[in-house]
C-alpha cells in the first residue's frame, strides 16, 4: 500500500502499517495487519468491527502498552509528528496519561478498588500536572470533575464501587483528561457497559471535550449508532485488517465494502417494517489460520468467485477525502452499485 | 469495626457451644471409669463413691454437662488423671513452647511463601516461576513429619552437630539456642504450607495483574514497580491473609507431629503424650483447647480483613450510623 | 460439557486478539498449548500414578516375597538383592512389608474418601437445596465445628476414644482400619459438603431447575436427577485432594501410634518404625515408604489440578477463564 506523507498540518495522530502479534498457545498470532490511521485535531474517528477484530489491540498498541511475547511492529506512530517508536519507556510514561489517555470499556474495573477516588486521582496529578502544588489537588481535582458534571465535594474520600457505574465512567474522563497538556484521548467502548440514557450523557460530553479543548479522540465501538452520532471518519475493520476507510455520511450513504454493508444491513429500521432481521451467517474467522484470499469471502453476498477466495485484496483509495476499500469489487464502482441495488 | 467483631463474635457462639458438647461427649464416651482413673486402682470403694459423687457421675447427662461447661467458663478443665494438677495449668505450661514453634513457622511462610508467589506471578511463565512453581508443588505434597523425619535424618546422622535437632531452648532463657533449636522445627512444620501460600500468592497476584485497572494504571502512564506495589499487591494480598487465618489452626495441629519427631514440650506432644497413657481430660483439654484457638483466629482474621478491605468496612460503617 | 468446551475454545480463540490486556493475560495464553501439552503428559502420569497405586494396593501383597510379620535373623540389614528395601530392628523385609503396608494405608484413604464423599454430598446438597433453612444451620455449623478441629488432632483422639471400644455394625466385626478410616472419612465430611451445598446454591438458580419445578417435579427428584449430575465435577475433583488428605493423615496419625497399631504395616506404622532407627542411620527404613507417600499425594495433587482444568472452569485459579467469559459474552451482544 502507499503510504500516506503526513498531508495534513493539524494531524495529531498518525498511525502508519501498525501489526500487532499475540503468542496464543505456543503460535504467534496476528491480532492486527497493516493498520493505518490518521486523526486530526478535533477529529473524532470511529474504529468499529466485531469482537475480536483487533480493535482494542489497536488501542493498546497506538499506547505502548504490549509487552513480549506480543510484538508490534509498525512504519511509524506519530503524536504531534513524534514517532513514538523512538521514544524512551521514561517518556512513553509520560506521554501515557499526559498527552494521548485512554478511557476502558468498564469503568467498575477501571478503578483500583482497593483506593479511594480521590487518591487516585491525586496520584496522576503528581504525574501529569508538575506546575501543580500538592495542596491545590484537591480544588484541581473539583474542577475536573465539575467539568464532567459530578459534583465531587465530599465524595473525593469515597470508593469506587460507592459511585454508580455513570459516574465513573465520567470521573474516569476527568481523570483522563486530567492532563492539561491532553491532545489525543482513546476511549475504548465507552458507553458499552452503561444504560442507554447515561449513555447518551457520556457521548455529549465526550462531544463537548472535543469542542473545547480541540481534543482527537478514536472512539472504538461496535455501535454503529454511537458511529453515526459521533464520528466524523470511520475506520471499520475485519479480522484485524482495515476493510473500509470512510467519512461518516459517506459510510452510511454508501457503504462500499460488502463487511460493511452487511453490518449496516442487519442494524433494525424503526419503526420495524416486519420484515425478518438480517443475520450475517458465519463467524469471525480464527486469527491463527491463515486464509489465502479475502478473510470475509465466506461470509460475503457479493462473492466474485475464485479471485475472492484465492487473492488478498488490498486497501485502495477508491474515492475523495481518504476513502479506501479492501475489497475485489470496489475497483468497478458502478457494477457495485448495481448489484447494491439489486442485494437491498 | 467493633460491629463487624460483634457480630462475627455472636455468630462463632453455637459453634463453640457444639465444640463443647462434642468434647464433652467424646470424654464421656472414653473407655475407663473417670471416678477410678482418678481416684487410683487401689481407692476402697467408699473412697470411690465419694470420688464419684464429687465428680457428679452419678447425675443425668445433662446436669453433668451443665456442671462440666460452667467449670469450662470459669477456666477450669477439670484433672489431669495421671498427676492431678489442674487441665488448665498443664497447658499452660506447654504452650510457650507450641507458640514459639508456630510464630516461627508463621513468620517462615509469610517471609518464604508470599515472595516467593509474588516473583512467580510477575515473572509468570518465565524460568524462576516455573522453579518456583516445581518447589510448591513438591512443598505441599511431602506431609511435614516426612520432612520433619528427614531433617532429622540429615542433621542427626549424615551431618552431626551442624544444627541441634532435639529438644527446645525457651526464648526467655537463651536466645540464640533458642532461636538454633527452633529453626528444623519450624522447617518442618512450614514447608507444606509455604507452598501453598505461594500458589495462592501467584495465582491471586496473577488475577489482579489482569484487571482492568491495572492496564487503566498503566494507561495513565504510572510507573509499572508502582503498579505492583500499590495497586496489585494490596488487592492480591487479601484472599492471602484469610488464608493465613487458617493456617494457624493447620500450625496448631501439625504441631502435634512436628513435636513428637522433635521431642518438644508443646501441647501438640501432650497431646500424644497424654492419650498414651490414657488421661483423657488432658487429652481433649488440649483438643478443645486448639478448636477453640482456630474459631476465635479466624474471627480476628475476618475482622482484618475488614480493616483492610474497604468495601466490608463501608458496609459496616454505613449500617452503623 | 461438550458443548461448554467447544464454546470455551471458540471464545479463546477470539480473546487472543481482543482480550489480550495487560501483561499477565498474554504469559497465560502463550502457555496456554505449552501447558495443555505438558498437561497433557502431566495429567497422564499423575493418572498413571494413582492408579499405579491402587493396583499396588490390590496385587502388592501378592508379590511380597517373605512373610512381613517374619523376624530374619540380620536386623537393620541395607538394602541388597534379598531384601530390595533392607530390613528392620527385628529383621523383617521391608519390601514385604511396605507391600503390604501400602495396601493398608491406600485402602484405609480410599474408603474415607468415600465415606466422606457420599456423606458429605448428602449433608451438602440437603443444605443447599434448603438454604436458610434450620436444617442448613444446623448441618453448616456442625461442618463449622469439624472444620475447626484440625484433622491431625480430631483423628487420633476419635479413633483412639472409639476404637478402644469393640464395635461391630452387626454381625461385622470393625476392624482397626475400618475405624481409622471412618474416623479421617468424618474429618473429611466438611469441605465435601461446603462444595456440595455451594454448587447447588448455584444450580437452584438456574433456568432448568425453574422449569423442572414449574412442571411440577418433586423435589427429591429435582435434587437427585436434575441438579446432582450438574455439581459432581467440583466434588470429582475435591475427590482427588481429598484421597491426598486421608493418607497424609492415616500416615500421621499411625506415625503417632495412635492409628493403625503394630505390628500392622501401614506407611505410617513404618515411619514410626524408622523414627527409632534413624539414630543409627537405617535411612532405608525411612526413606521408602516416605517416597512412597510423597509421589502419591503428588499423584492426587496433580491429577486434581488436572481434573479441576478440564471438569471446573469456573474454579480455575489463574483468572484465564474469566477472561474467556468476558470474551464470550461481548461477542454476544456483536453485530
Amino acid at each position: 500500500m502507499t503510504v500516506e506523507p503526513a498531508a495534513y498540518s493539524d494531524e495529531v495522530l498518525s498511525v502508519r502499517g501498525l501489526g500487532t502479534r499475540y503468542a496464543f498457545q505456543g503460535a504467534s498470532v496476528p491480532a492486527v495487519r497493516d493498520f493505518s490511521l490518521s486523526v486530526r485535531e478535533g477529529e473524532i474517528v470511529g474504529l468499529v468491527g466485531e469482537s475480536g477484530s483487533g480493535k482494542s489491540t489497536v488501542l493498546k498498541s497506538i499506547l505502548g502498552m504490549l509487552k513480549p511475547p506480543a510484538e508490534v511492529t509498525s512504519d511509524g506512530i506519530f503524536l504531534d509528528g513524534r514517532d513514538l517508536r523512538e521514544v524512551s519507556a521514561k517518556e512513553m510514561r509520560r506521554i501515557r496519561g499526559g498527552r494521548l489517555a485512554m478511557v476502558f470499556q468498564d469503568p467498575i474495573n477501571s478503578f483500583n478498588p482497593a483506593w479511594t477516588i480521590g487518591n487516585q486521582f491525586r496520584r496522576v496529578l503528581s504525574l501529569h500536572c508538575p506546575h501543580l502544588h500538592r495542596r491545590d489537588y484537591d480544588a484541581e481535582i473539583l474542577r475536573l470533575l465539575n467539568r464532567v458534571g459530578i459534583d465531587g465535594r465530599g465524595k473525593l474520600n469515597s470508593y469506587p464501587f460507592e459511585f454508580s457505574q455513570g459516574q465513573l465512567q465520567r470521573i474516569m474522563i476527568a481523570v483522563a483528561c486530567a492532563s492539561p497538556d491532553l491532545r489525543v484521548l482513546l476511549a475504548d467502548e465507552p458507553t458499552t457497559s452503561l444504560d442507554v440514557t447515561i449513555e447518551a450523557q457520556v457521548l455529549e460530553l465526550l462531544r463537548d471535550l472535543r469542542e473545547e479543548r480541540g481534543l482527537a479522540m478514536v472512539l472504538v465501538t461496535h455501535d454503529l449508532s454511537v458511529v453515526a452520532e459521533m464520528c466524523d471518519k470511520v475506520v471499520v475493520m475485519y479480522a484485524g485488517r482495515v476493510v473500509e476507510v470512510a467519512e461518516v455520511h459517506d459510510l452510511f450513504e454508501r457503504p462500499q465494502h460488502p463487511y460493511t454493508r452487511q453490518l449496516l444491513k442487519a442494524i433494525p429500521d424503526f419503526p420495524h417494517d416486519g420484515r425478518r432481521l438480517y443475520a450475517m451467517r458465519g463467524a469471525v474467522p480464527r486469527l491463527d489460520e491463515e486464509v489465502p484470499g479475502c478473510t470475509f469471502a465466506p461470509r460475503c453476498d457479493a462473492h466474485l468467485g475464485d479471485v475472492c477466495d484465492e487473492v488478498p485484496p488490498v486497501l485502495r483509495e477508491i474515492g475523495p477525502d481518504g476513502r479506501r476499500s479492501a475489497c475485489h469489487k470496489a475497483n468497478h464502482a458502478t457494477s457495485l452499485e448495481e448489484t447494491d441495488d439489486g442485494v437491498r | 469495626m467493633l460491629r463487624l467483631a460483634v457480630s462475627r463474635l455472636l455468630s462463632a457462639v453455637p459453634v463453640l457451644i457444639l465444640i463443647s458438647i462434642v468434647s464433652f461427649t467424646l470424654l464421656r464416651l472414653a473407655p475407663g471409669d473417670p471416678a477410678l482413673l482418678s481416684a487410683g486402682l487401689e481407692a476402697s470403694p467408699e473412697v470411690l463413691e465419694r470420688v464419684r459423687q464429687s465428680m457428679r457421675l452419678d447425675e443425668p447427662v445433662w446436669v453433668q454437662y451443665w456442671a462440666w461447661l460452667s467449670d469450662l467458663l470459669r477456666g477450669d478443665l477439670g484433672n489431669s488423671y495421671s498427676d492431678k494438677s489442674p487441665v488448665t495449668e498443664v497447658i499452660a505450661e506447654r504452650l510457650p513452647a507450641t507458640l514459639q514453634l508456630s510464630a516461627a513457622a508463621l513468620l517462615l511462610i509469610v517471609a518464604v511463601g508470599v515472595p516467593m508467589g509474588i516473583l512467580s506471578a510477575l515473572r509468570a511463565n518465565r524460568m524462576a516461576d516455573q522453579v518456583i512453581r516445581v518447589a510448591s508443588l513438591a512443598g505441599v505434597s511431602v506431609p511435614n513429619f516426612i520432612v520433619a523425619l528427614l531433617l532429622v535424618l540429615l542433621f542427626g546422622w549424615w551431618f552431626p552437630g551442624l544444627m541441634p535437632y532435639e529438644g527446645f531452648v525457651p526464648i526467655t532463657e537463651d536466645f540464640a539456642a533458642s532461636i538454633q533449636h527452633i529453626v528444623l522445627p519450624a522447617i518442618a512444620l512450614a514447608a507444606p504450607q509455604v507452598g501453598l501460600v505461594a500458589r495462592m500468592t501467584r495465582s491471586s497476584m496473577l488475577e489482579v495483574l489482569g484487571q482492568d485497572y491495572i492496564s487503566a494504571a498503566r494507561a495513565m502512564g504510572v510507573r509499572e514497580s508502582v503498579i505492583v506495589c500499590r495497586d496489585a499487591l494490596r488487592n492480591a494480598l487479601l484472599p492471602v491473609v484469610t488464608v493465613l487465618g487458617v493456617q494457624i489452626g493447620y500450625l496448631l495441629g501439625g504441631s502435634v507431629v512436628v513435636e513428637t519427631v522433635f521431642s518438644i514440650p508443646g501441647i501438640g506432644r501432650l497431646l500424644v503424650d497424654s492419650f498414651a497413657i490414657r488421661d483423657y481430660p488432658v487429652t481433649i483439654g488440649v483438643m478443645m483447647f486448639i478448636a477453640i484457638v482456630f474459631v476465635l483466629v479466624n474471627i480476628v482474621v475476618d475482622v482484618l480483613y475488614g480493616v483492610i478491605n474497604p468495601r466490608i468496612r463501608a458496609g459496616y460503617e454505613a449500617g452503623r450510623s | 460439557m461438550a458443548l461448554k468446551t467447544s464454546r470455551r475454545n471458540r471464545a479463546a480463540a477470539s480473546s487472543g486478539a481482543d482480550s489480550g490486556a495487560g501483561t499477565p493475560a498474554r504469559p497465560a495464553a502463550e502457555a496456554g498449548l505449552l501447558r495443555r501439552l505438558a498437561g497433557k503428559r502431566i495429567s497422564l502420569l499423575s493418572l498413571i500414578g494413582v492408579v499405579g497405586f491402587l493396583l499396588l494396593a490390590l496385587v502388592g501383597p501378592l508379590l511380597a516375597p517373605y512373610d512381613p510379620a517374619a523376624l530374619g535373623k540380620t536386623s537393620l540389614a541395607p538394602p541388597s538383592a534379598e531384601h530390595w528395601m533392607g530390613t528392620d530392628e527385628v529383621g523383617r523385609d521391608l519390601f514385604s512389608r511396605f507391600l503390604y503396608g501400602s495396601r493398608v494405608s491406600i485402602l484405609v484413604g480410599c474408603l474415607a474418601v468415600a465415606a466422606a464423599l457420599v456423606l458429605g454430598a448428602l449433608l451438602g446438597m440437603v443444605a443447599g437445596y434448603r438454604s436458610g433453612s434450620t436444617a442448613d444451620g444446623a448441618i453448616m455449623r456442625l461442618m463449622d465445628v469439624v472444620l475447626a478441629f484440625p484433622l491431625l488432632v480430631l483423628v487420633p483422639v476419635v479413633t483412639g476414644v472409639i476404637g478402644s471400644r469393640d464395635i461391630s455394625i452387626g454381625p461385622l466385626e470393625v476392624g482397626a482400619e475400618v475405624q481409622v478410616a471412618l474416623a479421617i472419612g468424618v474429618a473429611l465430611v466438611p469441605t465435601f459438603a461446603r462444595i456440595a451445598r455451594a454448587s447447588v446454591l448455584a444450580e437452584v438458580r438456574e433456568d432448568y431447575v425453574l422449569a423442572v419445578r414449574s412442571f411440577g417435579g418433586r423435589r427429591r427428584d429435582i435434587l437427585f436427577r436434575n441438579i446432582m449430575p450438574n455439581i459432581l465435577a467440583p466434588l470429582v475433583v475435591q475427590t482427588a485432594f481429598a484421597l491426598a488428605m486421608a493418607i497424609t493423615v492415616e500416615a500421621a496419625v499411625s506415625f503417632l501410634g495412635l492409628g493403625i497399631q503394630p505390628p500392622g504395616a501401614s506407611w505410617g506404622t513404618m515411619l514410626a518404625d524408622a523414627r527409632t532407627s534413624i539414630p543409627l542411620g537405617a535411612w532405608w527404613l525411612a526413606v521408602f515408604p516416605s517416597a512412597a507417600i510423597a509421589l502419591f499425594i503428588l499423584a492426587c495433587n496433580l491429577l486434581g489440578d488436572q481434573l479441576r482444568d478440564e471438569l471446573d472452569p469456573r474454579t480455575k485459579s489463574t483468572g484465564s477463564s474469566r477472561r474467556t467469559e468476558r470474551a464470550e459474552s461481548g461477542s454476544s451482544n456483536d453485530g
